[in-house]
């Protein structure tokens, strides 16, 4: 699959922001490279892809919290588990994957992987449905390693005729694992007819000047 | 009489809205499931290479 970058016609950027950014960059992979790294090759995801995501989820802070969202790749920590639920559901959650996971959540594991569905309300999650805490998320290793999966998920999800929708991919990553696309709809139309804050979304990431091709 | 005939007839429209929200909303949730469970399998995740095609005019706009 091909990343094509710009891939929309639109920036966020400015040029004159590239130099700003690039530092921002270089602070996070000083600070997180060697656990990015570890986990791109184990998640199969472009370390590029992942710094670029961190980048402007939380422009690296790992304390970082809105809402729900939370910490480095501010993951939902009412969803994080249904992502590994989902990996597992489809056989693809990796022995070093499932090591790393249980170094951070010991049983919780097993819980997380004993769901029948996503959201699955049973007695070792207290019947909440999750078995993540915002304190589990602000963990680094663990937030990239969901924060990853989730980007395989949606990359396998939203590549056409062998190029990335980075439209769909950034949208479904903020907006959430259900968020429905139109069948057929162009990256324009996606564009047009998305909130500002989505349009920021796809132009940071994906537009001229991006954080994407600057990573 | 007319009154109460009214308001019965809004509540009926007013439940069928809300049985067609959730239903829509179902619906949708296992058509994105669906198309994820078809395209997000084991071989994918193992095979997947990714290449980055940079346009050298990137930083000119």
């Amino acid at each position: 699959m091909e990343i094509q970058l710009p891939f929309i016609n639109k920036a966020f950027y400015k040029p004159t922001d590239m130099g700003k950014n690039a530092a921002e960059l270089a602070k996070i992979r000083a600070n997180y490279g060697a656990i990015i790294n570890n986990i791109a090759a184990i998640t199969k995801v472009p370390e590029k892809l992942i710094v670029s995501m961190i980048f402007i989820e939380s422009g690296g802070d790992d304390n970082a919290v809105n809402g729900y969202a939370i910490g480095l790749m501010q993951v939902d920590y009412r969803s994080a588990g249904d992502i590994i639920f989902f990996e597992n559901k489809q056989k693809r959650l990796g022995d070093a994957e499932k090591t790393l996971l249980r170094k951070y959540l010991s049983t919780r594991l097993d819980c997380v992987l004993s769901m029948r569905y996503m959201g699955d309300k049973i007695k070792c999650n207290s019947y909440k449905g999750y078995s993540f805490t915002k304190t589990d998320l602000l963990k680094p290793e663990l937030n990239i390693l969901i924060g990853a999966i989730y980007l395989g998920i949606l990359l396998d999800d939203h590549t056409e005729k062998g190029i990335v929708r980075l439209d769909k991919l950034v949208l479904r990553y903020n907006k959430g694992f259900f968020t429905k696309f139109a069948a057929g709809a162009t990256k324009e139309q996606i564009y047009a007819s998305a909130s500002t804050t989505s349009k920021n979304y796809i132009a940071k990431l994906s537009g001229y000047n991006s954080i994407l091709a600057t990573s | 009489m007319f009154k109460n005939k009214f308001l019965v007839v809004f509540i009926i429209l007013g439940v069928c809205g809300l049985i067609a929200f959730y239903l829509k909303l179902k619906f949708d949730k296992d058509a994105v499931l669906a198309q994820s469970n078809d395209n997000a399998t084991a071989d994918k995740k193992e095979n997947r290479q990714v290449s980055f095609t940079i346009n050298p005019n990137t930083q000119l706009a």
